[in-house]
């Protein structure tokens, strides 16, 4: 079916609460099937399906193969006690939006979508607040027990207080108890070298990181057209200027920025996503879905 | 060099204007917040030794262009006297656009109506009736009215009395055919008659090769003497709002609401529209934003209103030259969580999931979700059943009880709507007497259909509610890309003739007929999740989305326009009341009177109030019997909104009008007391030429280094 994401930003906005987005964003994943569980790798058999080009062929039901002519995939519930700690920076910059809807905010769609994966397959889905006030945490819990709790705080959550990115990690390091999967959603607005350290220490502590860098299509492009003055988010003061003027110069220094950022994640052998919020958010899911995987084959499961 | 009017020179101090535009500029810039402001910074250290340079040799062309400009206009000019009017007695009509645009005010503060009642005031001075002068007044506004027919004197008092403008469009054309017969009543041999209209020549006011210029013509057979006077400023920017309307008009607690203001330049330099919001008087959300000559820019904000009941929603500009467009409000009216009942039959153990269980399985959301939905089984519905529900879904039931029948029948014409699923179990004889009962033909639930190859849905009304999410192209594939191996076929000729068809199957056989059963809309849909019927709940993410825009389109709306345009009568209607009708307009200028009538129609009723000329939200409320069963509300909201063609000051030039009407005398502008018109100006042409060389210099380099930025 040549159908949109339903995790498109502008069909979520839509929505009216943030566990409706949440749950369409999933289930539209999922291939819309009402309450389904995710089906993998695990060892309860759930059902047999026709066999698409790019599933693993140990997969491959030789047997019915052999005696229909017809190749079909064994697909098993999967089962696992993953820890997943969604880490959401929410400093004054991640206010900023251009679309209807603020960093922010996408961030929180992202967040509870991603919550709502972890509670589909009875994963632990914990949360960490912080924008350069008093971190918020919701402790890890496992299944749809979580759930409201996580998304409660997450629909709360105000773009306030100047920090740097890099804060919500190190908030986070030493602090997340058993090894797991990290997502950290900031708008990585600061100082690269800091938070590739903080990073660092998170996977030094065996987590796996994944950094989704959630961005206002018009902080990459500069896309505005008529001279503005500029009010600084997090400080940073006022500027006058014409954007069309300087945006080459613009573009250029924060794609600089981007590739150091971009480079010493990659150098610790941390996933790195750029999510701008006018796109769909299922490179976010699915890059999770693969990360997940992973961590599971990695404890042997 | 000489210059004839030496006293100019005192304005060349005005070449100073380019360079305090660009400093105000720079202390008036829009202010946006940004997050990213390092590498702004970075970037305009990069770039600022380039940005002065080129913005020194912008700002040296437009101070020469000024400069050379006021040299210019000093140069040797020639000047000219007033023509005076013959003695004897005189008669003269006057007509006076009152339309909204003659409210627009020049960089003096002056008014096009001002101008119009000075100029008329001039021009019946010294009239007087013993010496047999007569005067007639013509007010071409909301309606044409004549004012005054026969004294002078009365005339000029009811001149220093006139009300404002009217924040209305004016028919013009019957303005001067009523003129035209004036003129006939006074005239006599001896006195000769002068007709001055006095005008704006705003072009949406004036269709010359139309109506007005076909009434000029008319008028100038039996009348030699009419003069047309342009009173508008040469001029004549104008920045307004010229639409505002939020999506839905109507929303639940807690749904976004998507308020779309549409904002034009009709003048013909950039400006800057400051734009604030405000909702029952609060401020919501502010937007700015430069446009260019006749742009128009949309701001869409989204708003979550809370509570419920009608709410007071402004959008307003800056003010300008007219002020009449540069507020607008709209109303929105947050309704209750519309109350769902779902009825229906679980599949008995080992069958198949029928439509019951997956419209459950999709529409119970839980709390805080925009429907509060109830199950019950089909045999249970009785009118207790049904009290204070908005909508009905029928989930495939098998056979109805007769008195179910009766009770559904009953609340929908009371206004509730029914969603009526069809699929394997609804049989057409058992569907039969709900049908009949709701004004449908027993054969509108035809046999199931199972084609070769599976049938998909195509939209056929784009503007159905439901449907318009899907009519995005984006979102589109969702609803036709989805298989129907089996459905059942609905024959809408045997729906009441009123029916529509949003949705068809293969463009062709019927997969969704509505129509309006009393004040309830009653919807029977093929077009539902059935497993292995069609893969519809296989819709990554549309399938909950369209359920639900299907089942709240039912729900009863708003009985009465939510928008009118100034002078048109507002008509709500209400629940019924003892009698005392409260009309309250917004705060206008001046308090204009307007008339109400009630009538009783059903049990609502129906309040109009003629000629609201104030804009803004008008509030009309009955004193409704608290006892009284009626869902309708006993307050209304409705929003007067100026028409946005008297925002266009686009003019006729009066040569335009001569050519239309060749033998029309035309002032292109009322001349003041005192004042000489002024003639060619021949030492001046050069210097007009290097102006016009230096202008076109700037304007190439800015266009030039625009285009240079955007490509960067």
């Amino acid at each position: 079916m040549n159908a949109p994401p339903a995790s498109d930003p502008k069909f979520l906005a839509r929505l009216s609460s943030l566990e409706l987005r949440a749950r369409t964003a999933v289930e539209g994943l999922a291939g819309g099937r009402h309450a389904s569980r995710l089906k993998g790798a695990g060892l309860t058999f759930a059902e047999h399906r026709a066999y698409v080009p790019g599933d693993d062929l140990r997969r491959m039901d030789w047997k019915v193969a052999a005696r229909t002519d017809r190749h079909v995939i064994r697909v098993h519930e999967e089962e696992s006690s993953l820890t997943g700690w969604l880490l959401v920076d929410t400093s004054a910059s991640m206010g900023f939006g251009t679309l209807g809807w603020s960093k922010l905010d996408y961030a929180t769609w992202t967040a509870a979508a991603l919550a709502r994966l972890l509670a589909m397959q009875n994963d632990r889905a914990g949360l960490l607040l912080s924008g350069g006030g008093d971190p918020r945490w919701v402790p890890a819990r496992s299944g749809r027990a979580g759930w409201p709790a996580l998304v409660d705080t997450l629909d709360a959550a105000e773009p306030v207080g100047e920090g740097d990115p890099a804060e919500v990690g190190e908030a986070a390091a030493g602090r997340l108890g058993r090894r797991g999967l990290v997502v950290w959603l900031t708008d990585g607005l600061g100082d690269p070298g800091r938070m590739v350290r903080a990073a660092s220490r998170l996977k030094e502590e065996g987590h796996d990181v994944m950094v989704l860098r959630i961005l206002d299509p018009v902080e990459i492009s500069l896309s505005w057209d008529s001279p503005t003055r500029f009010m600084g988010l997090e400080g940073g003061g006022v500027l006058r200027a014409d954007p069309k003027a300087i945006r080459k110069a613009y573009v250029e220094t924060f794609e600089e920025h981007a590739q150091t950022l971009r480079r010493g994640l990659r150098e610790l052998n941390v996933d790195f996503l750029r999510m701008p919020t006018d796109q769909s958010l299922e490179p976010a899911l699915a890059g999770f879905l693969a990360n997940r995987a992973a961590r599971l084959r990695k404890a042997g499961r | 060099m000489t210059f004839l009017h030496p006293g100019l020179l005192w304005a060349l101090p005005a070449v100073a204007i380019p360079i305090l535009i660009h400093l105000l500029r720079r202390r008036r810039l829009p202010e946006r917040d940004f997050a990213a402001m390092d590498f702004l910074a970075l970037a305009f250290q990069k770039a600022r030794r380039r940005i002065l340079l080129e913005d020194a040799l912008l700002l040296a062309l437009r101070t020469g262009a000024v400069l050379f400009l006021i040299l210019a206009l000093a140069g040797p000019r020639s000047g000219g006297g007033e023509t005076s009017s013959g003695g004897g007695p005189q008669a003269d009509v006057i007509v006076l656009d009152a339309s909204m645009s003659m409210g627009f005010r020049d960089g003096n503060g002056l008014r096009a109506w001002d101008a119009a009642l000075a100029e008329a005031r001039k021009r019946l001075a010294g009239r007087l009736e013993s010496q047999g002068d007569r005067a007639v007044l013509v007010r071409a506004g909301h309606e044409n009215v004549r004012l005054v027919a026969g004294s002078p004197r009365v005339a000029r008092q009811i001149l220093e009395e006139a009300s404002d403008p009217d924040p209305t469009s004016c028919g013009m054309g019957d303005a001067l055919f009523l003129a035209a017969r004036e003129a006939e009543a006074i005239a006599r041999p001896g006195l000769p008659v002068r007709i001055t209209i006095l005008t704006d020549l705003q072009r949406a006011t004036w269709d010359i090769q139309g109506r007005e210029g076909e009434a000029l013509r008319q008028l100038l057979e039996s009348f030699p003497l009419v003069d047309v006077v342009n009173v508008g400023a040469p001029s004549r920017p104008n920045l307004a709002i010229v639409h505002l309307e939020t999506a839905p008009v109507s929303p639940a607690p807690g749904e976004p609401a998507q308020i779309r203001t549409r904002v034009r330049n009709f003048g013909d330099s950039p400006r800057t529209a400051n734009l604030e919001m405000t909702l029952d008087g609060a401020p919501l959300a502010r937007w700015d934003r430069v446009l260019d000559p006749g742009e128009e820019a949309t701001w869409l904000q989204i708003v979550i209103p809370a509570g419920t009941g009608p709410r007071k929603l402004e959008a307003r500009l800056q003010p300008d030259g007219l002020r009449a467009d540069d507020s607008r409000g709209a109303v929105v009216v947050v309704r209750e969580t519309p109350t769902v009942i779902l009825a229906g039959e679980p599949s008995l153990p080992g069958e198949r999931r029928l439509v019951f269980e997956t419209l459950s399985g999709f529409l119970d959301l839980g709390p805080g979700a925009p429907l509060d939905m109830h199950e019950v089984a089909p045999s249970s519905i009785e009118a207790r059943t049904l009290e204070g529900a908005s909508v009905l879904v029928l989930a495939d039931p098998r056979a109805l009880p007769p008195s179910s029948v009766a009770a559904i029948a009953d609340r929908v014409r009371q206004g509730m709507g029914l969603l009526w699923a069809v699929g394997p179990t609804t049989h057409p004889e058992d569907a039969a007497p709900l049908l009949s009962a709701l004004g449908a033909g027993p054969s509108l639930v035809g046999p199931v259909q199972s084609p070769e190859r599976p049938a998909t849905l195509s939209i056929r009304d784009e503007n159905h509610p439901a449907i318009a999410l899907f009519s995005d192209p984006t979102w589109r594939p969702l609803l036709e890309e989805v298989p129907h191996s089996s459905f059942r076929i609905l024959d809408p000729d045997a729906a009441p003739s009123s029916a529509k068809v949003p949705l068809v199957f293969d463009g062709e056989s019927a997969a969704w007929v509505e129509w309006k059963e009393g004040e309830g809309r009653c919807a029977v849909v093929a077009a539902v999740p059935i497993p292995g019927w069609n893969r519809m709940e296989e819709i990554p993410g549309g399938t909950l989305p369209f359920l639900l825009e299907a089942v709240t389109s039912l729900v009863a709306g708003i009985p009465h326009p939510l928008v009118v345009e100034t002078g048109e009568e507002i008509a709500v209607v209400l629940a019924a009341g003892r009698g005392n009708i409260e009309v309250q307009p917004p705060l206008g200028p001046r308090r204009i009177p307007f008339a109400v009538t009630a009538r009783p129609e059903g049990g609502a009723l129906v309040i109009a109030a003629s000629s609201a000329l104030i804009p803004g939200i008008w509030v009309v409320t009955s004193d409704s019997d608290p006892l009284g069963a009626s869902t309708l509300s006993s307050t209304a909201s409705v929003a007067v909104v100026p028409p946005s063609s008297e925002s266009d000051l686009a003019a006729w030039d009066t040569s335009d009008l001569v050519t239309a009407v060749p033998d029309l005398a035309l002032d292109s502008r009322a001349p003041a007391q005192g004042e000489t018109p002024g003639k060619d100006l021949p030492l001046g042409d050069s210097v007009f030429l290097l102006v016009a060389g230096l202008l076109a210099t700037e304007s190439l380099l800015a266009r030039w280094l625009d285009r240079k930025r955007a490509s960067a």
